[in-house]
C-alpha cells in the first residue's frame, strides 16, 4: 500500500518537473480556462435574464453546480483521460507488456502514469466559481457540510474514474474506440444542469450508464442544502458497484491480452 | 474548369466510399452530435414552460424545431479546423500536398463534401425520428425548404472558407490554440448554436448580424423554423454570399504571403 502511493507520488513529481519545462504553457492554459469559463458564466447569465429559476434551482444555486461540474471534468482531463490513451496506445503497439512484467498492480500502474499539471487550474477556477456562488447566497455552511462536499466530490471522481477506465476496457477488443470517449463526453456534458431537469429516458442513462447524477448532482445537492445522508449513502454505494465492476471486466480484459510484440 | 469538376467528383466519391466503411464508428458520433442540442433544448423548454409557454417569441414548438433543425445544420457547419492544420504545418505533412497538381484547399474541400454527404446519410433516420417523436414546429412550403437547402450548402462553403483562412495564422506562429479557442467560443455564443439569437440582449443581436457567425448557423436554423420572411430569407442569402466571396479572397491573400513563410519541418 505504502509502495502504491508513492509510486503515485513519483509518477505526479515527474509529471511536474516535465511541464516545468514548458512555463508559457501556463499562460495558454490560463487564457483557454478563462475563455471556457466566462463562456460558461454567460450562458448562465442568458438563461437567468429569461427566468429566475431552473427547475427550482436559482442562479447561484446552478451556478454552484457549474463549479463542481467544471471542477470533475477538469480531473478527466487532468489524469483519467491522459492515462486511458496511454492504455489505448500501449494495448495497440504491445507497450502494454512492459506494465505487465512490473511488480505491482496494472490497474493501479495505468491509472497514475500521466498527469497534465497545467489542467489543474480548471479545478481551482471550479473551486472558485463554487465558492463565489456559495458565498452570493449568503448561506452558513457548516464544518460538517463542507466535510460531507468533500466526501461526496471524491465518490464523484470514483464513479467517474470507474467509468472512464470501463470505455478503456473496450480497446481490448476493438481498435478505434475514439469516438465513444466523444459520445460520453458529450453524454456527460449534460451534468451541467441538474438531472432532475431531464425527461425519464435521458434521467436513465444519466443515472446508469453515465452516471453524472451520482457524480456531479449529489455533491452540488449538499453544496446547497438540499440533500439528506440517505442519497450520499446511494452514492457511494454506486461508487463502490462501478469500482467492483471495473475490477472484474479488467480481470477479464487481461485474459483478453495477447501481447502485439509476443 | 471541367477537369477541376471530374477531380471532385472522383475525390468525393473515394472519400464517401472510405467513410462509409466505418459504420459503428460514424453511429456513435452522430449520437455524440445530437445529445448536445437536447441539453440546451431540455434547458430552454424548461424556461419558457416557467414562462407560460414562450420565451423571446419562441413557443416549445418552435424551439423543437430550432434545436432539431440545429443537427442537421452542425452536420454541415463542420470544417477543417485550424487545430488540424497547426498540425499538418508543424509536422511538415504539408510538403506533400503541396506537390499535387491542385491547391491543397480542393482536396480538403472534396473530402469535406464527402463528409457531408455520409453524414446527411446517417442523419435522415435520426432528424426523422426526433421530428415524428418530438412534434416540432417546422415549415412545410416547398419554396422554403428548397430556400433553407440553398442556404444549408452555401453555410457549409462560407465557413469551411472563413475557418481555413483563419488556419493561415499558423503560418506565422504556432502557438495560436488560444487564439482559435475564443474564436470558437465567441462563435459558439453568437451563431445561435446555444441560444436562438431572439435570446440574446438586443445589442448582442446587433453586433451579430455584422459578424460571419450567425449566418453560417442560426440564419438557416432559422429559415427552416419559418421565422424569417422571403425578403430576409434572400438578403441573409445575399450576405452568406458576401462573407463566403469576402473570405475567399482574403484567404488567397493570405495563402500567398504565408506559404512563402513555410519552412517544411520534416523535410
Amino acid at each position: 500500500m505504502r509502495r502504491a502511493v508513492s509510486l503515485a507520488w513519483h509518477y505526479f513529481r515527474l509529471a511536474v518537473m516535465n511541464e516545468l519545462q514548458y512555463r508559457m504553457n501556463f499562460f495558454i492554459q490560463l487564457l483557454e480556462s478563462a475563455i471556457a469559463l466566462v463562456t460558461a458564466l454567460v450562458v448562465l447569465a442568458l438563461v437567468y435574464s429569461h427566468t429566475d429559476t431552473l427547475g427550482g434551482w436559482n442562479r447561484y444555486e446552478l451556478q454552484a453546480l457549474l463549479g463542481v461540474y467544471t471542477v470533475l471534468m477538469a480531473v478527466i482531463r487532468v489524469s483519467m483521460q491522459p492515462n486511458i490513451d496511454r492504455l489505448i496506445g500501449d494495448i495497440h503497439q504491445g507497450n502494454f507488456d512492459f506494465v505487465l512484467t512490473k511488480p505491482m498492480d496494472a490497474q493501479w500502474q495505468v491509472s497514475i502514469r500521466e498527469v497534465r499539471v497545467w489542467q489543474l487550474i480548471d479545478v481551482v477556477a471550479g473551486l472558485l466559481i463554487m465558492g463565489d456562488a456559495v458565498w452570493r447566497l449568503g448561506r452558513q455552511i457548516s464544518l460538517w457540510q463542507a466535510g460531507l462536499f468533500g466526501v461526496t466530490l471524491l465518490l464523484g471522481i470514483a464513479i467517474l474514474y470507474a467509468v472512464w477506465m470501463l470505455i478503456g476496457c473496450i480497446a481490448f477488443w476493438a481498435i478505434r474506440i475514439d469516438n465513444v470517449f466523444e459520445l460520453f463526453d458529450n453524454v456527460a456534458s449534460a451534468g451541467r444542469l441538474p438531472v432532475t431537469i431531464y425527461p425519464g429516458w435521458m434521467r436513465i442513462i444519466l443515472t446508469y450508464i453515465v452516471p453524472m447524477a451520482f457524480a456531479v448532482t449529489v455533491p452540488a445537492e449538499v453544496i446547497t442544502a438540499r440533500v439528506d445522508l440517505a442519497t450520499v449513502g446511494v452514492q457511494a454505494v454506486v461508487a463502490l458497484g462501478f469500482l467492483g465492476l471495473l475490477r472484474v471486466v479488467w480481470r477479464w480484459s487481461l485474459t483478453q491480452y495477447s501481447g502485439a510484440s509476443a | 474548369m471541367q477537369q477541376l469538376f471530374s477531380v471532385y467528383t472522383k475525390m468525393t466519391t473515394t472519400s464517401t466510399q472510405v467513410m462509409l466503411q466505418y459504420r459503428l464508428t460514424n453511429l456513435f458520433w452522430l449520437l455524440g452530435m445530437v445529445f448536445e442540442p437536447l441539453i440546451y433544448l431540455v434547458m430552454w423548454r424548461t424556461v419558457a414552460s416557467q414562462q407560460g409557454g414562450s420565451v423571446a417569441g419562441y413557443s416549445i414548438a418552435s424551439l423543437t424545431g430550432y434545436y432539431i433543425a440545429w443537427t442537421l445544420v452542425r452536420q454541415w457547419n463542420i470544417a477543417l479546423t485550424p487545430f488540424g492544420f497547426e498540425q499538418r504545418v508543424r509536422q511538415g505533412q504539408l510538403t506533400p500536398l503541396l506537390l499535387r497538381p491542385l491547391h491543397p484547399f480542393h482536396y480538403d474541400l472534396a473530402d469535406f463534401i464527402a463528409l457531408r454527404i455520409v453524414g446527411t446519410l446517417y442523419w435522415i433516420p435520426i432528424g426523422v425520428g426526433l421530428v415524428w417523436f418530438l412534434h416540432p414546429q417546422l415549415s412545410g412550403d416547398p419554396l422554403v425548404i428548397g430556400l433553407f437547402c440553398v442556404s444549408l450548402v452555401l453555410s457549409f462553403l462560407m465557413r469551411f472558407v472563413l475557418v481555413y483562412a483563419l488556419g493561415m495564422a499558423v503560418f506565422w506562429t504556432t502557438r495560436v490554440s488560444a487564439l482559435f479557442n475564443l474564436y470558437f467560443a465567441v462563435e459558439t455564443i453568437l451563431s445561435g448554436r446555444l441560444v436562438p439569437q431572439a435570446l440574446l440582449p438586443a445589442w448582442t443581436q446587433t453586433i451579430a448580424n455584422f459578424l460571419p457567425f450567425r449566418w453560417s448557423f442560426g440564419f438557416p436554423i432559422e429559415i427552416i423554423i419559418g421565422k424569417l420572411s422571403l425578403s430576409q430569407i434572400l438578403t441573409g442569402i445575399g450576405i452568406q454570399c458576401a462573407w463566403g466571396l469576402g473570405a475567399a479572397v482574403v484567404f488567397g491573400w493570405l495563402w500567398r504571403a504565408g506559404i512563402k513563410r513555410y519552412s517544411a519541418v520534416g523535410a
